[in-house]
């Protein structure tokens, strides 16, 4: 972690497990990391490993069986009773982010859902492996939609529109997303994940689909993203080539941390 | 293949089953048409005959051939062939035969009486006869019963009753027939042994009662056949009568078309002095019943069509939404080699497999459905009621088999365009948005413009389709279908409106929709065309519903409304009244006394007053008069009189005085000021040219002539059918119109003394206790009209009951289909869409929002549906109800037919569809609940 760094997010003994026929299938055992803010840290592993189920639950998409998630996020308090305050305000209330000390977040593993989908809507955005845009809504539409669900103050119109030229594609927002190439959609789901100003942005092997060229655009698009406006991103992938341009790496192997 | 197809049918279970609901419906309700057809028509033709037999103590189920021979042989060829007819007409007609009886008698002849008689009377006109299987049905008052042998030359005979009183015998009497001599010359002698009457009274072996052989001498009918019955040398004159019994209970409806032809046939041919058949009671019976059975059977088809269309095109789309899920399976198949008739038989082997399942089961489940049609006694409304006799027969297989060929073919018939296309053609296909080929050609605007203009033309015709359902025709087909087209077409068009009134309602607050309003909104404007089907079966069911309650309780409500009408009162009844006219005619013990009128004593109308369940009670007199249309009485027409007491009838009546201007209180009212004071039907003025003010004269033959003073004009009055329709001989309809005449009844009484009258009764609604007291007390109705009682007939009869039935099951199966479709659809869309809904909670979506999205969704499908449907559903019943309802009218129809909806009904029929919408939201909401959002999401990397 580099000095002055911001911890974002810090795990603590996070462990997961699922029913199988054959028994408990341990899916991630005792996983400790620290996700630094501005930063682009990649989780990476063969497919099986439980990248994905680490990120669903950094994500709070899914409770761990057992462990602790300290989210640092704006806005989002300690007791828990985050959101009813401004949530895009940038009060720096939770924690203390210059101590770096991540102990000073919040548990999301500790949350009501409603809280965790609280955070989902306003703190965290999502770039799935499958292009997962909403097949009826254009890419406009996609982003914008992301804005209002996020309670979006500002102008969205104007965001949205931001936001696009940001991944190059201001041009084709009128298409729906069968118009457009798969490289094309994943753009808009970037968009999309970063167009309400989230604290965190989660990718699933964003690339997985994509031919190599595309994916390295995809790459340089998500590099840009954490230089030039500071967004800090995870990403998994299993892809080796595309790991250089990753500021933090984490390698996870049958649920444990390399 | 076989287990590939298995596979694929458990694993698709819940179209599988889907289908197999559509197919067993289609089934039972094929099947139900001839199974409740032949069962409802048999037990009205049954009901028909055994009325018939009730009032008149006549069983029709008999068959009378006659023929004669004489002495010098002629009529021999005529007697065989009469004979041999005699034998085999109940085969010949297809009739179950139940007895056969051969009367054979001589010409009638003096017969002289061997024993020395007091009176000497020298004889009596007498014949000698016999009678098959009469020692069976005979009761001997006296004496013994013949015997089969001749002993000392003498024929030993039994006579009847009457016979035996009024030719004077002795027991034992011998008698001599001097016409009819032996083959040695000697007259045939007849000693009578015994004196009988019939042992039942009931007995239908007497088609002529015992009583009616009063010549007949019956020797036994082996002596009489061999006496006198010689084919080769035949030396006697005598006639023979065969009849041929039959069980009419057996008889079949679809069997009376023949049986009437046939009698019909020898009924001509076999009209002369050697041969007879005699037109058989039956035959109106059985005409009448042939004219109802045609309108009952062909109205009853067309009634089914609309939901058998429906099933059909639920089939096909569930088949359709199937081969789109089995897409990839069958471009996988075709890219592997598998030919396009290899596919094809798959399917056709599956198609094959789910249709036997539903002819096993749905053949059952017709039976119950023709039980329940049986019970039917409004729209969504059932009574117990004695079961139809159900039978499956040749033609209830053969609508089963046609079903079952038909819905096969709706399932294959997708796969055949779809079996071409192999998985590379399929990828590009899935991508396009293919607009509906009926939006494309504007299909429907077409369908709602031939229906509005086939509306048009009938109602152009109306007066011509009232003459077609008075000579018995059925709801014209065309009309149905008009109305079928109309409903569907206009369904369709409703479906273009839909999306324009949601992009309206979207773009109005575009910038405010909550987020899940927004998606729900979008959702429905670019995704719609999968919706439109399902739209279209929702507003087709509560339209249907609609139109189907609207009809039914309309020529429900209009039949009541017109037995009301023409009857008058709850009870209208006249009692025999005892009178003095036995007095008037002079016998020969009895000279009558010139100047004595006929007297009536009247009967205490007070013991009816007094009754319970009477509300009130009115003497009403009816008369039928000699109008003078000039004053000396030279010129007249003829009318009818009602003679009232204002008050009491005014209470009685049943009349919806909306038929006239003013309360028919307000006519009483006038009317009871003066007592002479009259109403006329309105024809009076009109064609009579007679004037308010004017007296006028009108005449009984035999009470005299009545004068009275005009004081109003009416169009309908209670029991005024002003115009009446009959069919004549060659079928054309003819009408006439009725002039009537209200007067007071004190002042009829005043100038015709007091006659018989009515009494008319409005009771607490049931009426069995008028008959009971006429039972317990022997008292005799020459009249006898109850509301009632012809309620429940209407109600029985095979076409309203028919008609009730299949409309109230039409709805219940659009129904089922709606439901079973609406959630197939919407479990559907859910799946398809699990992992949109995994991103839109992974975004931060509640699972209260999503439900949001749905019910959004809902309301502007769904809900929408249903309110088109409902307009639908009205304005069909407004344009369409009164053309089917006059089908359904009668010859007495006279009061205006009426549209009648119930709000029971609609209740019924919206909380019904409410339901299964909420029952649907409901398993919705329980799919999506259970919904895992990183479960969904790995959905989507599949």
């Amino acid at each position: 972690m580099k000095e002055g760094q911001d911890i974002i997010i810090k795990t603590c003994d996070v462990m997961q497990s699922f029913p199988t026929a054959a028994g408990e299938f341990v899916a991630l055992n005792k996983i400790n990391i620290e996700i630094a803010a501005g930063a682009l840290t990649v989780l990476r592993g063969r497919s099986g490993s439980g990248k994905t189920t680490l990120m669903n639950i950094l994500g709070a998409l899914d409770y761990p069986k057992s462990g602790q998630v300290f989210v640092n996020f704006k806005g989002v308090q300690r007791s828990g009773s985050q959101g009813s305050g401004s949530p895009g305000s940038d009060e720096p209330k939770a924690g203390s982010p210059e101590s770096g000390v991540p102990e000073a977040g919040v548990d999301l593993a500790s949350m009501s859902d409603k809280e965790r989908e609280e955070i989902r809507r306003r703190k965290i955005g999502f770039v799935f492996q499958s292009v997962a845009l909403i097949p009826m809504m254009t890419a406009y539409e996609n982003v914008e939609f992301a804005l209002r669900l996020a309670g979006y103050k500002g102008d969205r119109a104007a965001r949205t529109k931001e936001v696009l030229s940001l991944v190059g594609l201001k041009k084709r927002m009128n298409h729906m997303p069968q118009e457009l190439s798969g490289g094309e959609q994943q753009r808009v789901a970037i968009a999309r994940a970063i167009a309400h100003k989230p604290d965190i942005v989660y990718a699933d092997e964003p690339t997985a689909e994509l031919d190599s060229g595309t994916s390295i655009v995809v790459m340089k698009l998500f590099r840009k993203l954490v230089d030039e406006e500071g967004i800090t991103v995870v990403m998994t992938t299993h892809d080796v080539g595309l790991m250089e341009a990753a500021d933090y790496m984490y390698e996870l192997e049958d649920g444990e941390i390399q | 293949m076989f287990r590939f197809m298995i596979q694929k049918l458990i694993h698709k279970k819940w179209m599988v089953i889907c289908l197999l609901i559509g197919n067993i419906l289609l089934i039972a309700i094929a099947c139900s048409n001839p199974m409740y057809k032949n069962a409802s028509l048999q037990r009205s033709l049954t009901k028909q005959i055994s009325d018939h037999i009730d009032s008149t103590g006549d069983s029709p189920a008999v068959i009378t051939i006659q023929s004669a021979m004489t002495n010098g042989g002629s009529g021999k060829e005529q007697y065989l062939e009469m004979s041999e007819l005699a034998d085999t007409v109940m085969d010949r007609m297809g009739l179950i035969q139940t007895d056969k009886v051969q009367y054979l008698a001589t010409m009638k002849s003096n017969a002289s009486s061997l024993m020395e008689r007091e009176d000497n009377r020298k004889g009596h006109t007498m014949r000698i006869a016999s009678l098959t299987g009469l020692e069976n049905h005979v009761k001997l008052i006296s004496g013994r019963m013949y015997s089969d042998k001749v002993t000392d030359g003498v024929f030993e005979a039994i006579v009847s009753q009457k016979a035996f009183v009024k030719a004077n015998l002795i027991l034992d009497e011998e008698m001599e027939f001097r016409d009819e001599v032996d083959n040695n010359g000697n007259p045939i002698v007849v000693k009578v042994v015994g004196v009988y009457t019939n042992s039942e009274t009931n007995d239908s072996y007497w088609v002529n009662s015992p009583s009616e052989y009063v010549t007949e001498c019956f020797i036994a009918p082996e002596l009489f056949e061999k006496q006198f019955v010689n084919i080769d040398k035949q030396s006697y004159n005598i006639e023979s009568t065969w009849y041929d019994f039959f069980d009419y209970t057996r008889l079949e409806p679809g069997n009376v078309d023949h049986v009437v032809k046939l009698t019909e046939e020898y009924v001509n041919k076999y009209n002369n002095r050697l041969t007879r058949v005699k037109e058989p009671l039956y035959m109106p019976i059985l005409k009448e019943f042939l004219v109802s059975k045609k309108k009952s059977v062909a109205t009853l088809l067309i009634l089914q069509v609309p939901v058998l269309v429906l099933l059909c095109a639920f089939i096909f789309m569930i088949s359709r939404q199937m081969l789109d899920l089995e897409q990839n399976e069958m471009a996988l198949l075709k890219s592997r080699g598998s030919s396009k008739w290899q596919i094809i038989m798959i399917y056709l082997l599956q198609s094959s497999i789910i249709t036997g399942v539903s002819v096993i089961i749905g053949l059952p489940l017709g039976m119950f459905m023709c039980r329940v049609l049986g019970s039917a006694n409004g729209f969504l409304e059932f009574v117990r009621r004695s079961y139809l006799n159900v039978t499956v027969d040749g033609q209830v297989l053969l609508y089963c088999l046609g079903a079952a060929v038909i819905s096969i073919a709706f399932m294959v018939l997708p796969v055949i365009k779809d079996a071409g296309v192999s998985i590379v053609n399929y990828k590009q296909l899935k991508n396009k948005i293919k607009k509906s080929l009926w939006q494309k050609v504007y299909l429907d605007l077409i369908m709602l413009l031939v229906s509005i203009y086939g509306l048009y033309s009938f109602n152009g015709r109306k007066e011509n389709m009232i003459m077609q359902m008075l000579s018995g025709e059925s709801v014209d087909p065309l009309l149905f279908l008009c109305a079928s087209l109309f409903i569907i077409s206009a369904g369709m068009v409703a479906l273009r409106i839909q999306p324009i009134l949601v992009r309206i309602v979207y773009f109005v607050g575009k910038k405010l929709w909550h987020p899940a309003s927004f998606a729900s909104f979008l959702q429905i404007l670019r995704t719609g065309a999968k919706q439109k089907f399902m739209m279209v079966f929702l507003i087709l069911t509560v339209a249907l519903g609609i139109y189907n309650a609207t009809v039914a309780r309309t020529i429900l409500s209009n039949a009541e409304k017109t037995i009301e009408y023409a009857n008058g009162a709850d009870i209208v009844f006249q009692e025999k009244w005892k009178d003095n006219s036995a007095f008037l005619v002079s016998t020969p013990e009895y000279e009558a006394e010139e100047d004595l009128e006929l007297m009536y004593t009247e009967p205490d109308y007070k013991v009816y007053e007094s009754m319970p369940e009477v509300r009130s009670l009115a003497r009403v007199l009816r008369n039928e008069v000699s109008f003078y249309k000039d004053n000396l009485g030279k010129n007249v027409m003829p009318a009818s009189v009602m003679g009232i007491n204002t008050k009491e009838f005014g209470e009685t009546i049943n009349f919806d005085s909306s038929l006239l201007p003013v309360h028919i209180n307000e006519y009483l009212n006038v009317m009871s000021v003066d007592r002479e004071a009259v109403l006329l039907s309105m024809n009076f003025h009109t064609v009579e040219q007679i004037d308010i003010g004017d007296t006028i004269t009108y005449m009984d033959e035999e009470k005299g002539p009545v004068n009275g003073v005009v004081y109003g004009f009416f169009d309908y009055w209670p029991g005024y059918i002003p115009t009446q329709y009959s069919v004549n001989d060659e079928g054309v309809v003819e009408s006439s119109g009725n002039y009537m005449i209200v007067a007071n009844l004190s002042h009829l009484q005043s100038v015709w003394g007091i006659t018989p009258y009515q009494i008319w009764l409005k009771t607490d609604g049931d009426s069995r206790f008028i008959y009971d007291y006429a039972n317990e007390n022997g008292v005799q109705f020459t009249e006898l009209k109850d509301k009632a009682a012809e309620m429940v007939d209407v109600r029985n009869a095979t076409l309203f009951q028919g008609t009730n039935g299949i409309l109230t099951m039409s709805f219940i199966v659009v129904l089922i289909l709606c439901s079973v479709g609406f959630l197939i659809y919407w479990i559907l869309s859910i799946r398809q869409r699990e992992l949109l809904f995994g991103v839109f909670r992974a975004m931060g979506m509640r699972k209260s929002e999503i439900i949001h999205m749905l019910v959004n969704e809902q309301i502007f499908s769904s809900g929408l549906s249903v309110v088109i449907g409902g307009i639908i559903g009205s304005i069909s019943s407004v344009l369409f109800v009164p053309l089917v309802q006059i089908f359904y009218s009668t010859t007495e129809q006279a009061v205006p037919l009426e549209v009648v909806s119930e709000r029971l009904d609609m209740i019924r029929l919206f909380g019904v569809v409410g339901a299964v919408i909420l029952l649907c939201m409901v398993i919705l909401g329980i799919l999506i609940s259970r919904i895992n959002i990183s479960q969904a999401l790995k959905l989507g990397e599949d």
